[in-house]
Order: C-alpha cells, then structure tokens, then sequence
C-alpha cells in the first residue's frame, strides 16, 4: 500500500482542508504542485506570490482566473478574442489551426484552471474531427465545454445529447423510429454518466428509442416530432414517454453518476497510479450530488483537502503533451514573442495529443501510455528545441540566464532552474549534479525524468 | 577569405564611413557618372565581382525621400532601431565630428562619395581581396576629415587609458591606416581606399602607382567593357559578375540537383545560364518614381542544349502581352512549346521526378478520354500560357467568406490542330467537378452545383457552392464560398477560372486580339491592389502571424503593416524575360506608388 492510498483510507482526514503546520508547510513544493495539477506549470514570481499570500489566496486565484493576462490584456478582452480567433480558424478546412487557436490560448490565459477543466471534458466527452470531419462543429463543441468547465454539469451533459458534432461522432445524426441508433445511448451511460456494471442492455435499447427523432440536418441539431418513437420506455427503473431531454436527471440521480465522475476527477487531480478506496470516493461524489453537480464545488474541495497537499500525492501522474509543453512554456516566462502554436500543434501531436482528436471514445488513456520510446524522444527534442536558437518557430525566445537573473538568481542558475521546475523532486545527490550556466542546467532539469512527471 | 576577416573588413570600413560626416557643406559634385580608373587598377584574371555606385547623391536623395521615410515609419524594426539608444548614440557621435569639420553629417556623406563608390573583390579559388574605393568630390577635405578622425579616435582612446586604435604605415610612399585586423585603408591619388588586410592594400598601391604585375586590367577587357558600355553612364549602379569563377569557389552552388521541377518549368534556360556562362550583369536605376533593374545573363558559348527548345520561342514569336481584367493583382504570360518539353522531359527534369510526370501522364488520360498526354493533348495546346490574379469584388460575394481571396485563372491557347479538343476540356472541367464532388461527399462538405451561364454569346461552365439555408449570420463563412470554378471557351483560347466573374471578364477581354510580342515571360503585378488585398484579409493575416510566430498582436499587426505598405511602395512592377543577342535578359520596373 502506497503513502497515498494508506492517506485515502481516512476519508474524512484526506479530505479535511489543508492547513500549513510545522510538518506541513506551505512552501514552494506545494505551490508548484498545485499549479502542476490545477493549472500548468507557473513563472517564478506566482510561485513566490502564491507562497506569500498562502494556500487559500492561490486556490482562489485558480477558481476565479486572473482579471488580466501577463501582458495587462483583460480576460474578458483575451476570452474574446480567442473565440473570435476560434471562429476565424474554423471557416477553413480541417482541426490544425483551431488546434493553434486552443494552444495559443492556453499559453496566455489568466485562467488555467478552466482550460485544464475544458480539456478534462474534452477528454471526458471524446470527439473526434476525424470522424465529424467539420471545424466549425468542433469549435462549437469546445466553446460549450469551455462555458460548463467549471459549472454545472447537469447542463453540460443535456446539452452533449443535442451537440452537432458529437451525434456525428457517435453516428447518431440520423436516429429514426425505426431503426434506432444506440451509440449515443450506450455512450452516455458508460463513458459520460454511469460507467460499467450501472446499467443494463435493455436500459441501453430503451434509451435509445428516447433518441429517436434526433438529427444533425444542416451542421444544425433538429428533433424531428415524425421520426421519434413516442411509446413508453423505461430506463433504470423509471417509466414514461421519454424524450432525450428526459435521459440525464435519470442518469445523474443514479448514485453511480457522482462516484463515477468523483473517479475521475480523483484520477485527474489526485494520481493515476493508485486505486482510490470506494469510501473515499463515495465522500467525493457526496459532494458533488449535494452541490446539485455544479463541479466547482467538489474541484474546490480536492484542491484544498490535505490528501491533496500532501507530499505523497505529488508526481503520481504522467504530464501529458500539452501539459509538458504549455508549462513548460509558461513556467519559463516565454511570453512576448511566444513560441509558434502551429509548431506546438505539431509537437503535441507527435507526443500523442491532438487536440480535437483524441484517440476513441474514452479519449486518451494517459498515465504511462504517454511515454513510449517514439514519445519521450520528442518530448526531449521539444525541451532542446525550446533553449535552442535553431528552431525559428519554438526557439530563440528564451535567454535562461536572463531568467534567472531577473528573478535575482543569477549566482547559482542551476539551483533557480531546479527550484522553478523540479522543486522537491530531486534528492539533494541529483540536485547537487545539476551544474553549469543556466542554459546547461536548464537543458539537464528538462530532460530530467522527474520532469515528466506532474 | 574567412567570414570573419570579411567581416572585419566591413567593421572597418564602417569606422572610416565616419569620415563622410567630416566634409565640409559647400564642395563640388562629381556627377559625370561612373569612373573608369578603379577596373584599370583590378585584375581581369582574378575579378569575380566589381560593383560600382556611380551616382552615390541619388541614393541619398532616394533614401533620404519623405517616400521611404514614410516606408521606414512602418517598419517596427526599422523605426524601433531609429528611435533606439545606439544609433542615437551613432547620430550624436557624427553630429560632433560633423561639427567639428564645419559640416552636416547627410552632408558630409554626399560629400566624401561624391564621385562614386566601387567595390573589386577578387580571387583564384576563394575571394582574397576586397577593395572599396571612394572617389570624394572635395579630395582635400577627405584628408582633413580623416586626419580630424584619426586625431579624435586617438584622443577618445587616450582619455580611456586604451592603446592607440590606429595603427600607421608607409608602403612606396603612401601613408597606410589600419583599425582593425583585416582591414587597411590609405587616401591614394584624392580617394579613399579601403582593402581586406595589408597585403591587399600593398598588390593594389603597387597597380595604382605603376609597378604593377597585372597580366590584364579588367578595363581592357572586352566582356567588361561591352556590358558596363550597355549599362550606359545613367545608371545609378552597375554590378558585373564572372559566373565561371563564382562556380570554382562553390561548385555545389549552382548543382542541377538544386533546382527543382517547377523551377525549371519556369527558368529552363535562363537556369543553364547561370550553370554554364561566363557572367551576369545588373544594372539598377533609381529615380524618384521608379525603380528600374536590368539583369543579362551570358548564354553558354555552345548555345542551349537541345532540350531546351521547348523554352525559346523562334525569333519573331513571343508572349502576348499580359491579360488586364478589372482589379487585376498580377498577370503572366510565358512563353512554352509544352509539346516540345514533354517529349525531352528525360534530358530536363531528374530522374526521381520522372515518376509524377509518368503519373501526370495516366492521370491526365482519365480525364481526358484515354488521349495521349503529349500528342493528344498538349498537342492541342498552343504555346502562349497566361495566368492572372484579381481581386474579388467583396460587395459581390454572397455570402462573404471570412478570408478573401484572389480570384485566379488560367488562360491556355488551342492549337487548331484539333477541333473537337475544346470540348473534351469542357468533359475534363466537369470530371473534375465530379471528382471534386466525391471528396467532398467523404470529408462531409457541401457539394459544386454545376450550371451553366450564357454570357455575350458564349457558354460558360461554371459550379456554385450553395450555402447552408439557415447560416447563423455571426458564423464567419468558410472559405469555399471565394470559388465559383469555371469554364469557357473564347475562340481559341481557353479559360479556366476560380469564379465565375473573372471568366465573364476575360471572355470579354480576349474578344480583341493580343498584342504579339518578342518576350519570353511578361509580368505585371500591381501594388496597390496586393496592398487592398493585404487590407481586406488585414485580421486574418495577423491571426496567422500571432499563431505561426508567436508574436505579438502589436508586433503582428507591425509585419503585416510592412507588406502592405511595401506592396504600396513598389507601385505597380512588371517583368520581362527576352533572349538578347549574348544571352537572356530581364527587365524588372517598378512605377513606385506612395506608402
């Protein structure tokens, strides 16, 4: 048994807030750690900020958004722009300059948080341009996400049973009377609401003819009164004359809704490596049916519980590309110029994530399927790429040893490139061994294995 | 000569650039044009460029316009460096030289190169002399200011506690200067002359002061003579080139392997050229509306190889003049036996491109009932191939796509030879549209609406991409709505356009005959209208800048304000391409606009 899953056997001790002790300071480690995981990897001066003002102002931070970029732009401003940018990228063909689109935004947006969320639910309600074949569609899709991320989740899961590109995704764009299609049916109940074992197949043919009569005409959702089967069905347990519509507060009054979710919000937040105990799972998912599903309630809750600060939960997960490369990025103050989206599309997606693609249904597996032998050579190439002067596109922007001497560190560069990427990960031995100019030890702390890891 | 010691070569010429800010206001010009006396003084064995700017005042004049001041103050670069600590420090040091010789610093340059400024760069195997030679127009404050500057480097370097920066030297009784390693200048019979390192300085003193070894001085070269004589004497400067010996220093550089497929389309001969004659030559002239540059390039002594009949037309025959619908942007003519080409396609293209042309040559027989490619169908095609550009008018466009672009098309000539080919083209127009349709059914786009539209008595093929009935007005519309592709038939002449108003405005346009011509390639291009186009996709092209390059919106909307502003500036260019008696030549005007 792990230190982490030892800790998850007390649920009510794990998920206690955290409150800084003598044993349990607040200090760079657990800023850092909060931003890994609640965000993306920060610029020294929010680590040093964050250490100053405590744990409380940071989650806060994090929950709410910053109310400018680093560059004094208005997030509402920069929100604004993006989803213009978005929509300009999608009147042309093909996913790759929304891909940028998404990516530059991610590089600069006051509020991480959210993005993580987005991608979360991007990964959680997979679809794919591969298969829906339409950037505008896609782009629709995003945006919903992005305006549920951190909401309510009651209205994002109604609104995914009328989403143009995922009926398309899901082969649903035509559900006749008929002949009704039970992708999006199965779909809902074992990837978006219920996961295995809470349903039956029957539960799956009846929820299917509650579909019928919904239609993608047009890049537009229609419900067609004449294609949809009006009898009664009956789906876990509950009788009646269902329509779609009907389908989710069936779905998320199941108690295996909220535990199914509160998995994985566990296993986004928390570790990929270690099997949660159900009691601890169940106090999750207690809060988030007792917040009626709106998700900020129980994300809050993780970022502030003990189990989460504590110093068994970090680097239990595997960063994944656009984690590695929009931190990384981010956390080396790369902002003005920054690199080229285009290029981090193209690194991202020979790092096994592309945006608006993801592999399947279920999304990306993550954890340690992101690490092969083709992967981990272009996550190094990426680091080398990003302190070296070769690459017009992702290079040529950073001068370490003015990083580390605007942050007054420039007497032992090696040791400010460890603190501000690797904090405690390294034991003092390896710390010790990370010598050189800055730019030497910039190049050592990135290609780290510890790096890898969030 | 290493990089390095070319670059000292040109810190230290920068350093004496100085000198210019040394003259006094009032001196006489020298504007008779070029001087002959630095080619007598260079090696004709050896020379593998002399560059000459025979009238430096029209540069400045050029330079210092309120045209390309205005083209400056849009560059962020440019206006950033203007306005940045260094070259105000530069400004403020050549101000107190300036003043300290009784002159202005603009002045001062007008003066010191007042009678032309040339530059020799000679070698056997690697360039190992670089000589620039600056004629004053006032040689007796050339010395003065040198000495003035001489006296305040050494002054400056003494109040420093640093040791003497210039160093001195006699060689047969002229009084040498150095300031940096590779780098040797002396004011030699009232000009100034600056050589990469001493020796250099040495081998030329000795030919300027008669005790020369020279074999042959490069003004009594024939070759020499004849292009700097067609240069004539207006021009405001004239480079001359020995291609042969540019290839001994790099023989990769002009490898056939380096020039690809399409280039050689296009630069067939005029590519031999460069990999097999002699020389080039540039001319450039700069008035204050317009920039002229004639380049000549030397035919191989043998002549083309026979493969490249194909690219020069007989004599008497050429390009037409170039189309000019409404709104044009750019328009080509080029001249090309296609026929001629496609039967010698082994001896011109390599190897490994070989195999798309042999899958051109399939493809092509698809869509063109099983005719074959070379005799069937480029046989029916005459030589005349016209390209153009326009801008589309935006109020037109329904629905308007979020980025604008030109409208295109290509303008073929049949032969005559074979009078049902029209209509199979029109078959081949339609397949395509079909083809076209299929792809789109696969990735789930809207379909081509084919039709047809009688216009003046011809009937033009054309498809539509209908739009969705119920667009949601605040949804930027996909770029697929700029085409409505086309096809007409106007005598003999074929058009294929990317909408369906370009075709109606070359069907009337190619009504009046052409206008025969002697050239190989026309082109024309206007500014003004690349500049509107630049302005009517203005968000988009800054989107594409921040996500490409990382920049900035303010930086990206800098870059994208240069191109129009220089699209604006270069005014309306054409170029033409004519098989001259020695050997190809171009001619490229711009009639400069105002930025």
């Amino acid at each position: 048994m792990s230190r982490l899953t030892d800790l998850m056997s007390d649920p009510s001790r794990a998920w206690s807030p955290y409150e800084p002790t003598k044993d349990e300071p607040w200090g760079l480690a657990r800023v850092a750690h909060l931003h890994r995981r609640a965000g993306f990897q920060a610029p020294w001066a929010t680590l040093e900020r964050d250490i100053e003002d405590g744990p409380e102002k940071a989650i806060d931070r994090l929950m709410n958004g910053l109310p400018e970029t680093v560059e004094g732009q208005s997030a509402a401003s920069f929100e604004k722009e993006h989803d213009a940018m978005a929509a300009r990228a999608a009147a042309g063909d093909g996913v790759g300059p929304l891909r940028s689109v998404w990516l530059h935004r991610l590089l600069l947006t006051p509020h991480p948080l959210r993005e993580r969320m987005t991608i979360f639910w991007h990964n959680h309600f997979a679809t794919s341009d591969a298969k829906v074949k339409n950037a505008s569609l896609m782009r629709k899709q995003n945006e919903l996400i992005r305006s549920h991320a951190m909401g309510d989740f009651k209205a994002l899961l109604a609104a995914m049973g009328r989403d143009p590109a995922m009926l398309l995704w899901l082969d649903s764009a035509a559900n006749r009377k008929a002949h009704p299609n039970e992708n999006y049916a199965r779909e809902v109940m074992e990837l978006f609401a219920l996961g295995r074992g809470a349903y039956t197949e029957k539960d799956i043919q009846e929820a299917a003819r509650a579909f019928t009569g919904d239609f993608v005409q047009g890049d537009r959702f229609r419900h067609l009164p004449a294609q949809h089967d009006a009898g009664p069905k009956t789906v876990l347990g509950h009788t009646g004359a269902f329509h779609g519509d009907d389908l989710p507060p069936i779905l998320l009054a199941q108690t295996a809704c909220a535990a199914f979710l509160a998995r994985k919000l566990t296993r986004h937040f928390l570790t990929e490596v270690d099997e949660p105990p159900a009691p601890f799972i169940d106090a999750l998912a207690q809060v988030i049916r007792d917040s009626d599903y709106q998700m900020s309630r129980p994300m809050r809750m993780i970022l502030s519980s003990r189990v989460f600060h504590s110093d068994a939960a970090r680097r239990r997960r595997v960063k994944s590309p656009v984690e590695l490369t929009v931190g990384t990025v981010r956390a080396l103050e790369i902002v003005s110029p920054t690199v080229s989206s285009d290029a981090m599309g193209e690194e991202t997606v020979a790092m096994g994530q592309a945006l608006y693609a993801p592999p399947g249904v279920a999304g990306w597996e993550g954890g340690p399927s992101w690490i092969n032998t083709t992967t981990t050579l272009a996550r190094t190439n990426f680091a080398l790429a990003i302190l070296g002067e070769t690459d017009d596109r992702l290079g040529g922007r950073l001068d370490p040893e003015a990083l580390a001497s605007r942050h007054d560190r420039s007497s032992d560069p090696a040791l400010f490139f460890a603190d501000l990427l690797l904090q405690d990960a390294l034991d003092a031995d390896i710390r010790g061994r990370i010598k050189g100019n800055a730019r030497d030890a910039a190049r050592l702390v990135l290609t780290a294995p510890e790096y890898q890891l969030a | 000569m290493t990089s390095r010691t070319l670059s000292q070569f040109w810190i230290g010429a920068a350093c004496l650039g100085l000198l210019a800010t040394s003259l006094p206001t009032r001196v006489a010009r020298a504007e008779d044009g070029p001087e002959v006396a630095p080619a007598t003084w260079a090696d004709a064995d050896s020379t593998i460029l002399y560059a000459e700017i025979g009238r430096p005042a029209e540069v400045l004049d050029r330079l210092t316009s309120d045209r390309v001041g205005r083209l400056i103050q849009v560059v962020p670069a440019a206006r950033k460096a203007l306005e940045g600590k260094e070259l105000r420090e530069l400004r403020q040091v050549a101000k107190f030289v300036a003043v300290a010789l009784d002159t202005t610093p603009l002045e001062g340059i007008r003066t010191l190169t007042g009678g032309g400024a040339t530059l020799i760069v000679e070698g056997e195997t690697k360039p190992d002399r670089v000589y620039l030679i600056v004629k004053p127009s006032d040689p007796a404050f050339l010395e003065r200011a040198h000495a003035k500057l001489v006296e305040l480097a050494r002054a400056d370097a003494e109040g420093k506690g640093k040791p003497d920066p210039v160093k001195e030297g006699e060689y047969k009784g002229v009084q040498g200067y150095s300031v940096a390693p590779n780098e040797a200048h002396a004011i030699i019979d009232g000009r100034l002359v600056i050589a990469s390192g001493h020796e250099a300085m040495k081998a030329l003193i000795d030919r300027m002061k008669g005790a020369s070894t020279l074999k042959a001085k490069l003004a009594d070269d024939a070759t020499w003579k004849a292009r700097r004589d067609a240069a004539g004497t207006d021009a405001t400067g004239w480079a001359y080139v020995r291609m042969d010996r540019l290839r001994k220093i790099d023989p990769n550089a002009f490898a056939p392997e380096r020039i690809d497929a399409g280039a050689l389309f296009i630069f067939g001969p005029w590519a031999e050229a460069v990999r097999h004659g002699d020389w080039a030559g540039l001319t450039l002239r700069w008035t204050d509306d317009a920039i002229d540059a004639d380049l000549a390039l030397h035919r191989p002594e043998k002549g083309y190889s026979e493969a490249m009949t194909g690219f020069t037309p007989a004599k008497g025959q050429g390009a037409v003049a170039p189309l000019a619908p409404p709104n044009t942007i750019a328009s080509v003519t080029l001249w090309r036996d296609l026929t001629s080409i496609w039967d010698r396609r082994a001896d011109i293209f390599p190897p490994e491109q070989q195999a798309g042309l042999a899958q051109l040559d399939t493809t092509a027989g698809t869509f063109f009932g099983g005719r074959d490619f070379g005799s069937g169908v480029l046989g029916a095609l005459g030589h005349q191939w016209r390209l153009v550009a326009t801008l589309q008018d935006e109020s037109k466009l329904d629905p308007k796509p979020d980025l604008v672009l030109p409208a295109f098309a290509l303008v073929i000539d049949l032969s005559g030879d074979d009078p049902d080919f029209a209509q199979r083209l029109q078959a081949a127009f339609q397949s395509f549209i079909g083809l076209a349709n299929l792809g789109a059914a696969q990735t789930k786009a809207p379909p081509l609406m084919l039709g047809s539209e009688d216009f003046d008595g011809l009937r033009i093929a054309t498809a539509k991409f209908l739009p969705a009935k119920d667009r949601d007005p605040s949804e930027p519309v996909h770029q697929r709505h700029n085409f409505t592709p086309s096809a007409v038939q106007v005598g003999d002449h074929f058009v294929l356009s990317s909408t369906l108003g370009l075709a109606r405005d070359l069907a009337t346009e190619l009504k009046a005959a052409p206008k025969a011509g002697t050239d190989t390639l026309l082109m024309n291009a206007d500014g003004a209208a690349i500049a509107k186009l630049i302005g009517q996709n203005r968000e988009r092209l800054v989107q594409q800048n921040v996500l490409e390059k990382g920049n900035s919106r303010e930086a990206a909307e800098g870059e994208v304000g240069l191109l129009e502003a220089l699209a604006t500036y270069l005014g309306r260019g054409s170029l033409t391409a004519a098989e001259a008696e020695a050997g190809p030549s171009f001619h490229l005007k711009f009639k400069l606009g105002q930025p």
